[in-house]
């Protein structure tokens, strides 16, 4: 991970640690120093705020970021990097709540989000690793840069069956090479992918490492694994309601290790405790403050 | 307007409808059928929890090609639909009321209708309003509707067929009387329910009928 001091080849700023929030949330923990405190916001660089058409951007909230001496960065939620042409409205309207809040840069999960009018969320689908998809996703991801003029970050989604014939990690590091957006690694999602195609995800990790020069941030989130029958690995479920798990941790320092270009590691810990952010951030933390070091 | 590109439509129907696609390989099949399933059970529990009478019938009649033709519903409306607000709960709600409106069996339609009628109660408008809820002792807000059988008894008879977990043989017997029926839905001062009352003959005499 890329310290302040690091001359990396990516001209994005260091923001270390931050945990995921929606912008009525962000507001409170920054106008309430009790709800501050009980997450640990004091350890953190920045937010990572979600932002939809209908997010409504409560008065503020930029000059309370600045105040408190938070970046922040925004996850898009219903921008199809796949499966389909973008919808440049929704996408104008995007970019227009990013010219208020400043953020650092823009991200979004490949895969089908909206279908016409559909918000599809957990019923969403994952992207097909082909050519076809890997066009339409260099694609769409040039337009997000052009409109936003941001930096964009394109992320592993969670994976509930493999489609197509291209690795994850390389069909990442393809669309990065042919649109110049660079790459956000979810550990969960990343685990979920791994047990769908039977691999070891440090060994995967491992055997391409190459594919993660362009990896700036990693996510981390809990996760539940159920065994079923039918299948021969668990089913991967995403739970940011839960603490992070052993494996999720080592995987996050064998990327450290692996990924030169790393500026920032988002907690996502939507319906959690302050309890499990607490000592969630506390984990991640201690890797954090040991890189930057 | 469906945008989809070629191959991810399929890979939507496919899991909506319980099937694999050719394309997707071996390795991928239980997985892909795991997450069908898991897409398939979320329409079916919502079904049931808009149309509880209607989808408990459909299912002992018709098996599984009430959730397959509700699914097939759903997987053209989200393609299509600009006027419903967007929710998948809706999309899934409006595929069983679609569905349900043109089943073969006119008393399972007459059920949906029923069924919507009892748990959404929305509110007559109609430009005799007035004189009917004056006839009828109804409240401000009410809903009317009229069926061709008799749902007051189909509709407590189904509760009953629910309520001993009925097999499915003794429920595809049962079907109602066919008549002529006007009911009206309302809420009472104290009631968070909404409450049937058959107002046929009331307002058969308001008709002249």
């Amino acid at each position: 991970m890329q310290s302040p001091s690091s001359s990396g080849s990516l001209a994005l700023p260091f923001l270390g640690l931050g945990i995921s929030a929606t912008v009525e949330r962000a507001s409170e923990l920054l106008h309430s120093p009790e709800a501050a405190a009980a997450v640990g916001l004091s350890s953190l660089g920045f937010l990572n705020l979600g932002l939809n058409t209908t997010t409504v951007i409560p008065t503020g909230l930029p000059e309370a970021l600045r105040h408190a001496g938070l970046d922040c960065v925004v996850h898009f939620e219903e921008l199809n990097l796949v499966g389909g042409a973008l919808d440049s409205q929704r996408l104008l309207q995007l970019a227009e709540k990013c010219r208020i809040l400043l953020p650092k840069w823009s991200q979004e999960d490949l895969g089908v989000w909206v279908w016409d009018q559909l918000p599809l969320v957990e019923h969403m689908i994952g992207p097909i690793f082909d050519k076809m998809s890997l066009r339409r996703a260099v694609s769409n991801t040039s337009q997000i840069m052009d409109v936003t003029r941001l930096p964009f970050l394109i992320e592993n989604p969670p994976i509930y069956f493999a489609l197509g014939d291209i690795d994850l990690l390389n069909f990442m590091a393809e669309i990065s090479r042919q649109s110049g957006c660079e790459l956000l690694l979810d550990i969960g999602h990343f685990i979920s992918y791994c047990l769908c195609i039977g691999c070891n995800p440090l060994t995967y990790l491992t055997q391409n490492a190459a594919c993660l020069q362009r990896v700036v941030e990693v996510h981390l989130a809990g996760y539940e694994l159920v065994e079923t029958t039918g299948c021969i690995a668990p089913i991967w479920f995403d739970r940011h309601d839960l603490p992070l798990s052993t494996e999720s941790l080592e995987l996050l320092d064998r990327v450290l290790a692996l990924a030169p270009g790393i500026k920032a590691i988002t907690l996502e810990v939507e319906g959690s405790t302050d309890a499990v952010i607490h000592h969630n951030v506390r984990a991640v933390d201690v890797r954090v403050q040991a890189v930057a070091a | 307007m469906n945008t989809l590109d070629p191959g991810y439509h399929e890979v939507l129907n496919a899991l909506y409808m319980g099937t694999v696609p050719p394309h997707v390989t071996p390795p991928a099949v239980p997985r892909f059928r795991a997450e069908s399933f898991r897409r398939r059970l979320q329409v079916s529990a919502s079904t049931w929890e808009a149309f509880p009478r209607a989808s408990f019938y459909a299912t002992a009649r018709l098996g599984d090609q009430a959730l397959n033709g509700i699914c097939q519903q759903l997987v053209r409306l989200s393609s299509s639909s600009t006027s419903l607000d967007g929710r998948l709960l809706t999309l899934i709600e409006e595929a069983a009321r679609r569905w349900g409106a043109q089943v073969e069996e006119p008393w399972l339609q007459a059920l949906f209708a029923y069924d919507q009628l009892v748990l959404r109660g929305a509110h007559y408008a109609g430009p005799d309003r007035e004189r009917i809820r004056v006839l009828a002792n109804l409240p401000e807000v009410f809903a009317l509707a009229t069926f061709d059988y008799d749902m007051i008894a189909f509709g407590q008879h189904i509760d009953l067929l629910v309520r001993n977990h009925a097999a499915p043989s003794l429920v595809a017997e049962y079907v109602p009387i066919r008549r002529r029926q006007r009911l009206a839905v309302l809420k009472t001062g104290t009631s968070q329910q909404f409450v049937v009352r058959e107002v046929t003959n009331l307002l058969e005499a308001l008709d002249g009928g």
